[in-house]
């Protein structure tokens, strides 16, 4: 069971003289309790992607399947979810609540406004406060979590998000990860980003794209070992990292690599006197 | 200079002031960044200072000139160049050198004058070459560059930015930096708000607003190694502060907030 695209390609305009590759062969694999991250710079193909794995676009060539059906046949209706960048412009219920249950009540749930409420409460919003508020009077940091619930809320299986902390100040954001971190327990994630430093430390896989093509695939600590890949798609290491990796290059001997700057730091100053 | 003097501001409708009683100044030449959580005033400051908005209370002075007084709007939007963070919102032009020439033409600028400017504000972005290249082919950085480029053309003595990294992928937040770093050389003054707070190292001086009022107006270095500070205003230590700290405490002399390479270079010369 999982969401899997298999050498999946799309090019835009096909057949004309303006047709663009915007994505070639890219293979990956998400399943439920997973942290998948594509990573990539503007123009990467990362929100071409995103639309495949959603069923929006039909790959050109490859395939996309979730849990083995085709995204347009009616039994995968549901299972995918998708939240576009800067969701909360879409609002347009006159409340929160009513904006959320959409989902669920589009797709013909049992208890629309039930859902929607358990989605509120996912998200660290109370439904007794934020329910019956206008969804356009919300905080910048607080849209943005009602905009994911309104996709929770409909209890997707794969739960796609495209760029969900772009823009949002620090406590705002670490609302959004702890967001991304509980959906899993539910849902597998997949998030699009072009500022994965925050997200690297929680991922099971990481996928980099450059151009349309998957230059590298696999957990984050293969990209530590050999960062050209992630490098050359424009990407910049954090420099947590980049200090260990330069002390590795020092000779220094380090026990695996760090996120957290303070771990880190010990794990320089360990090396320093092994090196003595 | 810009002056802000006891300056209190409501927006219409709204139950709390977004800023109370605050008195600053920014000086040409000097590079400042403005942190704070959001909701504490920083947007509302920004648009203030180039008279987008006037106080309710208290007044904004821009190289003496009252941006309550409608009859030097003209001028004040003009010493004073805004930013804001997201790049779609603010191109007009059809191709970039068009976009850029946009408020030169407006003030009336005479043609030769106006071809100079506009050059010279490309090039200080760094997007000589893409002058006639249409504004949605260029990347969201370079988007907000040419934003920046828009802006300079009028000629301001200050530039304020309201966030204009925070929509931006790294490679184009290292040249929004880049060119920042070049205005404040050229003697701009920089007004950067920012909620990354690495980004307020290279400034010479952060202001933190907390709820509409200033927390804190000083040396980076004095904010930065704060944690207590840091922590009640929401804001974050850059992990270079961090792990500079941790060496620090063992007896190593080290940089407030070093490159990489240099604090691996001070842990292994020592």
């Amino acid at each position: 069971m999982a969401l899997v695209a298999a050498e999946a390609s799309y090019t835009y305009a096909a057949g004309t003289q303006y047709a663009s590759d915007a994505l070639s062969d890219v293979t990956l694999s998400l399943e439920v309790g997973e942290l998948v991250l594509v990573v990539g710079e503007t123009g990467s193909g990362k929100s071409t992607l995103l639309r495949v794995l959603a069923g929006l676009l039909d790959p050109s060539s490859g395939s996309v399947t979730v849990d083995g059906l085709a995204p347009g046949d009616g039994a995968a209706r549901g299972r995918t979810g998708l939240v576009f960048q800067n969701p909360e412009s879409q609002f347009f219920a006159e409340t929160v609540l009513d904006d959320v249950a959409f989902g669920p009540r589009n797709l013909g749930q049992s208890d629309p406004p039930y859902s929607a409420q358990q989605a509120l409460r996912a998200v660290g919003l109370d439904p007794d406060v934020f329910g019956a508020r206008s969804p356009f009077t919300l905080s910048g940091g607080e849209a943005r979590r009602a905009a994911i619930a309104g996709v929770l809320a409909f209890e997707p299986r794969y739960l796609l998000l495209d760029e969900p902390t772009a823009g949002l100040d620090r406590p705002s954001r670490d609302a959004v990860l702890s967001v991304v971190k509980d959906a899993r327990a539910q849902a597998g994630v997949l998030v699009v980003t072009h500022d994965p430093e925050q997200f690297l430390q929680d991922a099971q896989a990481v996928v980099v794209l450059f151009r349309g093509t998957q230059v590298f695939s696999g957990a984050p600590s293969g990209l530590l070992t050999d960062p050209g890949p992630y490098l050359k798609a424009g990407m910049q290491l954090p420099d947590v990292i980049r200090a260990q990796l330069v002390a590795r290059e020092r000779g220094a001997q380090l026990a695996g690599i760090s996120f957290d700057p303070e771990e880190a730091a010990r794990k320089l100053l360990q090396a320093r006197r092994g090196a003595r | 200079m810009i002056v802000f003097r006891d300056v209190s501001f409501t927006y219409p409708g709204a139950q709390r002031p977004a800023l109370r009683r605050i008195s600053l100044r920014f000086e040409a030449g000097q590079r400042v960044a403005i942190v704070g959580a959001n909701g504490s005033g920083k947007s509302t400051l920004a648009r203030l200072a180039n008279g987008l908005l006037v106080p309710c209370e208290g007044s904004v002075l821009v190289d003496g000139m009252d941006t309550a007084d409608e009859s030097r709007t003209f001028d004040i939007r003009s010493r004073v160049g805004l930013v804001l963070q997201n790049p779609d919102n603010q191109i007009v032009g059809t191709v970039v050198e068009e976009d850029v020439a946009f408020g030169p033409e407006n003030l009336g600028v005479p043609r030769d004058e106006l071809r100079a400017r506009v050059d010279a504000a490309i090039a200080a972005v760094g997007l000589t070459g893409m002058e006639r290249k249409e504004p949605h082919l260029l990347s969201e950085g370079q988007k907000q560059r040419l934003a920046i480029a828009g802006a300079l053309a009028m000629d301001p003595a200050y530039l304020v930015l309201d966030e204009p990294t925070a929509m931006l992928d790294a490679a184009g937040r290292h040249a929004i930096l880049e060119v920042l770093e070049r205005l404040v050389t050229d003697g701009h003054g920089i007004v950067h708000i920012t909620h990354d707070m690495a980004e307020t190292i290279p400034a010479d001086r952060v202001i933190a607003l907390d709820d509409g009022k200033v927390a804190f107006d000083g040396p980076v270095a004095e904010l930065l190694s704060n944690t207590h500070l840091l922590l009640r205003l929401g804001l974050e230590q850059p992990p270079m502060v961090v792990m500079a700290a941790v060496v620090r405490a063992n007896g190593l002399e080290v940089p407030l907030a070093p490159a990489p390479e240099e604090l691996v270079e001070a842990l292994w010369r020592s």
